[in-house]
């Protein structure tokens, strides 16, 4: 689910996401930002925005009445990068033979100007993402490496070591911070991740360097992520296999001296790892015939398909392992 | 690498005078010289052409108005003024210097 507005582009109504209105937003006034010096600059502003929503119109017509974040991309990456279209047509010489003829004083006055224009607008502070562009699972970590900027491999090392001596507790705490901290979408997301303000400037460098980036966004929405579904489901296989062998261990240890304390610190645990043994048992063939009956099954790679059968076959295990440990 | 960055200086120069050529036939909106651009493969990023036709109008060499249209708001018409025919006549002689010195540099 998400929101969505209305919006006048270019004296046309659409009907935007709000991811998209933010990307398309920034692309705006990082457009406007680099026309600011011309004496037109917001007639060319104008016109770029007439054109997109012209774009819009037609593929909206097309397709269907909203406009998301893809189409957004798209048409940003026809529409060029601001810097660009202000370089290829000379404009940038003539504005620097104004500034060397007028002296220093006129190009720090317009400086300040447009600091003063925008950065009291768009201030905002660092806020704590999940990073997508650079995860391994959830974007969690990468996330929080750009927040602490502490190197992404160091935290990650720590995060595995956490899952073992927290015996796994520090999994289900991974679970909810994915499931809260949200994804840095838009570029002002990206930008206050990092803790980079996020002024029309820095946007629309941003916008430069991540071009590639938007052939992703594209290329990832067309295919199936295989290899994330193959690393989540090595997790589920690990996980299933290292409970039942640390099982045995923990029953011989703790369950005859019976304290208080063990108990509540490792059945629990087991309950946790049981129910997840269980549930996969439920789940792999349940989401394999509906992957089976949908378009997705033919762009699945065959490890994926591999490990739905080994974790299957490792759950029933686990849960056979587990009942005879705790239930007889 | 190379290759695409003399492309696009030789793109750059040609740019403005085929869109004064395009607008001395007739009245143009701002989509439709896009349009043609493409085809003949002198724009790669359509922003490139609204700062370019906003500096040939603070050159006074083109001109536009606005007419009503019957699918979205009014659109801008851009013709050529009487500055940028004489400008555009200039062009060309300067073109066909140009365009001869090429041939006769490959006929050499």
């Amino acid at each position: 689910m998400k929101k969505s507005f209305n919006v006048n582009l270019g004296g046309r109504i659409f009907q935007i996401d709000e991811d998209a209105y933010e990307q398309l937003n920034d692309y705006l006034v990082s457009v406007k930002t680099c026309f600011m010096n011309n004496n037109c600059g917001e007639e060319i502003a104008a016109d770029i925005e007439a054109r997109m929503g012209e774009l819009f119109a037609e593929r909206t017509a097309a397709d269907s009445n909203i406009i998301n974040l893809r189409l957004v991309n798209e048409m940003i990456a026809r529409m060029g990068k601001p810097e660009s279209m202000v370089d290829e047509d000379g404009e940038g010489d003539a504005d620097k033979s104004n500034k060397s003829a007028d002296g220093t004083a006129d190009s720090q006055t317009s400086q300040t100007k447009n600091d003063g224009n925008f950065s009291g607008r768009l201030s905002m502070r660092k806020k704590l993402f999940r990073d997508g562009d650079h995860k391994m699972l959830g974007g969690v970590i990468s996330g929080l490496s750009a927040y602490i900027k502490v190197d992404v491999t160091l935290l990650r090392i720590v995060a595995i070591l956490l899952f073992f001596v927290t015996t796994f507790w520090a999994f289900l705490f991974y679970l909810i911070a994915w499931a809260i901290i949200p994804l840095a979408i838009t570029t002002t997301d990206k930008l206050r991740m990092q803790g980079v303000e996020p002024t029309p400037e820095n946007i629309a460098e941003r916008l430069i360097e991540e071009e590639p980036a938007i052939d992703k966004i594209m290329r990832n929405l067309k295919e199936v992520d295989n290899k994330g579904i193959v690393r989540l489901l090595t997790i589920l296989a690990c996980v299933l296999l290292v409970s039942m062998l640390i099982a045995p261990m923990c029953k011989e240890i703790c369950f005859p001296l019976r304290p208080v304390h063990s108990y509540f610190g490792f059945m629990p645990l087991f309950i946790v790892l049981g129910w997840i043994g269980g549930m996969s048992i439920l789940a792999i063939p349940v989401i394999t015939v509906v992957l089976a009956l949908s378009s997705k099954w033919g762009s699945l790679s065959a490890s994926v398909k591999w490990l739905l059968l080994i974790d299957w076959i490792l759950a029933f295990v686990q849960v056979s392992v587990f009942s005879n440990l705790f239930l007889f | 690498m190379y290759v695409e960055n003399v492309k696009s200086q030789m793109r750059k120069g040609m740019l403005e005078y085929c869109v004064m050529l395009l607008l001395d036939k007739k009245s143009y909106y701002s989509s439709d010289i896009i349009d043609e651009l493409e085809r003949a493969n002198l724009i790669v990023v359509e922003g490139t052409l609204y700062p370019l036709l906003s500096r040939l109008k603070k050159e006074g060499l083109l001109d536009y108005e606005w007419q009503e249209s019957t699918s979205g708001p009014p659109r801008k018409y851009y013709k050529l003024t009487e500055e940028g025919r004489l400008v555009l006549v200039a062009l060309d002689k300067s073109w066909c210097t140009l365009a001869g010195t090429v041939d006769r540099i490959k006929m050499l």
